[in-house]
């Protein structure tokens, strides 16, 4: 592994020594541009209580390009497939330099706050969201229960 | 950050940073990384804030034999890159124009002629300093969906309008020479622009510019020929009140786009399609009609004879 940029150690120190509520970010031992990720199911959302795992990788490119995010924990989500890729723009076309690892965990927590069926990535989830969005959000909180713990 | 340059936002970054930044991010516009607006002229060094910088490296950097390297390289850097003139790895150097071609309607980069999609030319990689292609797009919501189908099949054949001046020349003109037909069909544009000037303000192709004035031109002919341009007159008003009863007033704007990008060759080779005729339809109508009315004698005359 070459050597880290200054960049990706202060960020890494900054999230172990003021890590952001409800996130938490940990390097690999063997790799430290692999991070294991939890984030907590926002309040008053359909996986409140649950706490998800993600993987993130920071690519050679960083921070010119964005990092890598996907869900290991299955959710029930319109804009998450069932591979627990993430369709979010700043993860994509709307990356900037200035974004960091907090800044892109932040955004994903928000994005389980407000799922937008609109712009789905599972169509399936989508459809039954526009369908019943309450039967949507009650299967979301079932899976939650049942993976999410 | 040895060399703060500062971007018309007024953020500043290391030169060598967003250097890297607009490489990387050259397939698309140009942004800042803290604001996300558009960069169209390039930054510029940031002389306070290098000698503020400087000032406090050298008072309170801890080990300055590595700071110094750095700094000299990054200086020595910037100002070479400076000297031959390709800052910011010449992203902001390498542009054209994004030119709508009369003929086919599609947008070209002035550099190379190639077919542009986006902000990148594919072949130069020159950045369009325009964005034609973006602009082609119609809004959705100004047009009605069957006018859409047809803006986008392309502007050159906007064939509605087309099909009724068709079977405007034909039905009176089809003796005459082609010269009078294109003339005459000038003057009929003529007549139509001032209908169209409320569509005007929305156009956005290269190649209308070129139809309107193409028409302004053709006001005088239209004049002289008045008289006998009374029939295509009575035929336009009809359009008009047409156009007022859908509601939508989109069609004298096609006819501009139309005017722009032919010649009287275009209506020579159109005439060959029979279906957009209008007295061809007739005669076909007609036909049509007799040869029915043929066979339904034939049937009552076999009848008869049963």
């Amino acid at each position: 592994m070459a050597s880290l940029p200054k960049r990706i150690i202060k960020e890494t120190e900054r999230l172990v020594s003021d890590p952001v509520p409800g996130i938490t970010a940990q390097p690999h031992e063997d790799n430290l541009r692999y991070f294991q990720v939890t984030i907590e199911g926002p309040q008053q959302s359909p996986y409140e209580s649950g706490v998800f795992q993600l993987e993130l990788f920071l690519p050679d490119d960083y921070p010119m390009e964005a990092p890598k995010v996907r869900f290991l924990t299955k959710i029930y989500h319109p804009n998450i497939d069932r591979l627990g890729r993430i369709c979010l723009d700043v993860l994509k076309t709307n990356w900037s330099p200035a974004l960091q690892i907090r800044t892109v965990l932040l955004s994903v927590q928000a994005l389980l706050a407000s799922p937008n069926p609109n712009d789905p990535l599972a169509n399936d989830v989508a459809e039954d969201w526009i369908r019943n969005e309450d039967a949507a959000i009650a299967k979301a909180r079932e899976w939650t229960q049942l993976y999410a713990k | 950050m040895y060399v703060p340059v500062m971007t018309s936002c007024g953020h500043n970054y290391c030169y060598e940073c967003i250097s890297n930044w607009l490489v990387s991010n050259n397939a698309n516009e140009l942004t800042c990384p803290q604001c996300r607006s558009p960069l169209k002229e390039p930054p510029a060094l940031n002389v306070a804030l290098q000698n503020l910088l400087n000032y406090v490296v050298d008072n309170y950097a801890i080990s300055s034999l590595q700071t110094d390297g750095t700094r000299a390289e990054s200086v020595d850097q910037y100002r070479d890159d400076n000297f031959s003139g390709r800052l910011f790895k010449n992203v902001f150097n390498n542009t054209a124009m994004a030119i709508v071609d009369d003929d086919d309607g599609v947008a070209r980069c002035s550099n190379c002629h190639w077919e542009v999609e986006g902000d990148v030319c594919p072949h130069c990689s020159a950045r369009m300093r325009n964005r034609a292609v973006e602009e082609e797009e119609f809004p959705s919501d100004e047009y009605s969906e069957d006018e859409i189908e047809r803006i986008q099949y392309g502007a050159n054949r906007a064939l509605g309008v087309r099909d009724e001046q068709g079977a405007d020349e034909h039905s009176e003109s089809d003796s005459e020479s082609d010269e009078s037909n294109f003339e005459r069909r000038n003057g009929t544009l003529a007549n139509i622009s001032g209908h169209a000037q409320l569509g005007r303000s929305r156009r956005r192709f290269d190649g209308s510019q070129h139809g309107s004035e193409d028409l302004m031109n053709s006001e005088g002919a239209m004049e002289s020929e008045d008289a006998e341009d009374s029939d295509l007159d009575s035929f336009i008003v009809n359009e008009e009140e047409e156009d007022e009863i859908g509601g939508e007033q989109e069609e004298p704007e096609q006819v501009e786009l139309d005017g722009s990008d032919h010649d009287s060759d275009f209506y020579e080779h159109h005439d060959i399609d029979g279906f957009v005729s209008g007295d061809s339809l007739d005669n076909d109508s007609e036909d049509g009609h007799k040869k029915r009315k043929r066979r339904i004698q034939v049937v009552l005359d076999s009848d008869e004879d049963d």
